[in-house]
């Protein structure tokens, strides 16, 4: 299997295993970028390091932002988040799927990331390396992620 | 035996949805204390008895790795269990924890109920 159709897979992979298990939120389907058009995205990222160096970035609108945030706090649908505390949950989110991410390629080194927090577009545009893409689809909208690795 | 437990991590959702899950679990909860990394947990050891920790990771200032060296090496702190919240459980990572003297982990992601089984192990113990 090529790289990129490995890279790919390991972000399904992560997705499925994190927003499952602590977001409810099973993915539906998934595709290759670009990701959902929307005029209200919400991006975190952070840097990682350890045999490889890079950045992982996740971009999902704000309705879909506060829904998974209600889930992973379990609260309900009807209640309301402040943006901080939804930007706080999609940190810990981008955190797992890293970790998760990361734990699959099978590298005998640890890696270490950094805090999450909220980029811009340019950020996220404008990524070092070879960069890896992939877009989930779940019931509460959809979910970008990228991996950029530096050579 | 009553747990009076320290969770450190530096995200505020995390620490919010460990202490929910705790409370929850029908374990024997007397108290739950929070820290936002290393240095702010062990300020939380010298002032309050705490009998069980679950630390993260990666976090600024202090990180687990170095939060645990330092518990496990004051004397009155080493006894103290210590869960670590990991997103690796490669063996790399494993290993590391174990010569750090963590008594166990806790893989992301996780249900209540994993987090459960690895609190009571502990306590059997």
């Amino acid at each position: 299997m090529v790289i990129a159709e490995q890279m790919a897979t390991n972000l399904r992979d992560a997705a499925n295993s994190v927003l499952e298990m602590m977001f409810m939120a099973p993915v539906l389907a998934d595709q290759e970028f670009p990701p959902p058009n929307v005029s209200d995205p919400i991006l975190v990222g952070l840097e990682f390091v350890g045999q490889a160096k890079g950045s992982f970035t996740l971009a999902v609108s704000t309705t879909t932002a506060e829904r998974l945030a209600l889930n992973f706090m379990g609260m309900s649908m009807d209640e309301h988040l402040d943006r901080q505390p939804v930007i706080e949950v999609l940190g810990e989110l981008a955190n797992m799927l890293c970790g998760h991410f990361l734990g699959q390629l099978n590298f005998h080194e640890i890696f270490r990331l950094s805090t999450p927090c909220e980029i811009s577009v340019e950020t996220f545009a404008t990524a070092r390396g070879h960069t890896y893409q992939r877009t989930v689809h779940l019931e509460q909208g959809s979910l970008s992620m990228q991996v950029a690795v530096e050579e | 035996m009553s747990l009076r437990v320290l969770v450190v991590d530096d995200s505020p959702a995390m620490r919010m949805l460990l202490k929910k899950i705790l409370n929850q679990s029908g374990l024997p909860i007397e108290n739950i204390l929070d820290a936002s990394d290393g240095v702010e947990g062990l300020i939380r050891l010298r002032d309050n008895p705490i009998n069980l920790i679950l630390s993260d990771i990666n976090m600024p200032n202090m990180d687990g790795e170095e939060f645990v060296r330092q518990v496990k090496a004051d004397k009155a702190f080493r006894e103290i269990p210590v869960l670590m919240i990991t997103t690796d459980n490669s063996t790399a990572r494993v290993l590391r924890l174990r010569q750090l003297g963590a008594q166990g982990y806790i893989c992301k992601p996780f249900t209540p109920e994993m987090v459960k089984a690895k609190v009571l192990g502990l306590m059997s113990e």
